[in-house]
């Protein structure tokens, strides 16, 4: 076994979730024999890797917290919104003409970027065909897609504009934050833990940023590309509150010198990311603990997630 | 209900009104700082005026969800203290006739 599937499995299991994920890895490999022989290899290694499945773990932990009955009979709808997120991780490779993902090659390096686009449209499709009798589930994910599609574009419009940290949560809570708010919802079976899911999202998010800063592989890395394109991550949006930061993030060009130079800026703002990072940890925790029968589960999730900017 | 309706959406604005002024409290003095820092201008004036926009819709978004979050918090206690303990099984049969299938 490999350190990175070591370390996803020891946080799965801390969160008490490796029944209901071996569950899941079964339903995935069950689905994946079934599917069309022409689009089998790059679907398998879309979903391929080492997946943190911290989406599905959210989405177990809001089952537990608010129903008797045991999680693994949300695993269907687990299994649904992996197929979603490993859309959106395909058409993010494609638009960011990503090298890698998950440690190795994104899946329009290795099949080319029609089978890439295909590859994602099969993935949606069959996401709607295995919850078509949950009208709950289907409504959700058309939510999800929706939302998706517009804070990408949200996010591309505000590159290389002099906004703030609040901005900032913004494009997190399109972002991310849907999806992890859509895992909360179906897997409560209601609202109640609606915005639960929407402030663990953003802390994801502003998670992987900070991680990205730090050089870390945790998340998925991305931090050289995200300066090179001005996207607003958090420590960009902490760093452009300086003048002289803000005029060189408003550039347009490639200089390396100058990309160094906002890098180096950045992760001088860490620390403060960090702060933010708590304030949002701190949301997310008092909504479990007003809105969820059993908090622990979810408080366990809020740690957990807390804890990737750092390793 | 409406003895209950009443206590509840007392508890809940009382509730909101505390966790405002509390935020308030503890954002007010570095917002009063940043604003001075700003209005000197100078060198840390212009991030100083960046910080004190962020605090400041910060602080904004911060009550709104204290307030949303107590609001539900009222909804619930009054859902909880209106609801019968037990609901009594309806009379068989649940439905007087067949439907036809």
């Amino acid at each position: 076994m490999s350190g990175a599937v070591a370390a996803s499995d020891d946080v799965i299991a801390r969160l008490g979730a490796t029944a209901e994920i071996a569950l899941l890895r079964e339903r995935i490999a069950t689905w994946l024999e079934g599917v069309d022989d022409e689009l089998r290899e790059p679907l398998a290694w879309a979903l391929g890797g080492t997946p943190k499945h911290f989406r599905p773990v959210t989405l177990f932990a809001c089952h537990r917290a608010v129903h008797s009955t045991p999680a693994s009979a949300a695993v269907e709808l687990a299994f649904v919104v992996e197929l979603m997120h490993n859309m959106s991780l395909v058409v993010d490779d494609v638009l960011d003409e990503s090298d890698e993902r998950r440690g190795i090659a994104t899946v329009e390096r290795k099949f080319g970027r029609l089978t890439a686009l295909m590859a994602s449209g099969y993935l949606v499709a069959d996401a709607f065909a295995a919850v078509a009798e949950d009208a709950f589930a289907v409504r959700h994910l058309a939510e999800l897609l929706r939302r998706l599609g517009a804070a990408e574009c949200l996010q591309w419009r505000l590159r290389r504009q002099p906004l703030g940290v609040e901005d900032w949560r913004r494009i997190a809570g399109e972002d991310t934050g849907s999806m992890f708010e859509i895992c909360a919802v179906l897997g409560a079976r209601s609202e109640r833990l609606r915005r639960y899911g929407h402030l663990v999202g953003v802390l994801y998010h502003g998670c992987d940023d900070v991680g990205d800063q730090r050089g870390l592989e945790a998340l998925g890395g991305g931090g050289d590309e995200d300066i090179r394109d001005g996207i607003l991550t958090l420590p960009a949006a902490l760093a452009i509150r300086d003048p002289r930061v803000r005029e060189r993030f408003l550039a347009d060009d490639d200089d390396a010198e100058r990309l160094a130079e906002l890098g180096e800026a950045f992760r001088a703002r860490l620390d403060d990311a960090e702060r933010v990072l708590d304030g949002v940890a701190d949301s997310a925790r008092a909504e479990a603990a007003q809105f969820a029968a059993d908090p622990e589960p979810l408080l366990a999730l809020v740690d957990q997630v807390r804890q990737l900017s750092r390793r | 209900m409406v003895a209950v309706g009443s206590v509840v959406t007392s508890a809940a604005a009382f509730r909101v009104g505390v966790s405002w002024l509390e935020l308030w409290v503890q954002r007010t003095p570095p917002l009063t700082r940043l604003a001075l820092t700003a209005a000197l201008g100078g060198a840390e004036g212009g991030t100083a005026e960046a910080t004190f926009r962020d605090d400041l819709i910060a602080l904004g978004g911060e009550a709104v969800e204290r307030s949303y979050r107590e609001l539900r918090r009222g909804v619930d206690d009054f859902d909880r203290f209106t609801r019968r303990d037990e609901e009594e099984p309806g009379v068989r049969p649940h439905r007087p006739y067949r439907v036809k299938l």
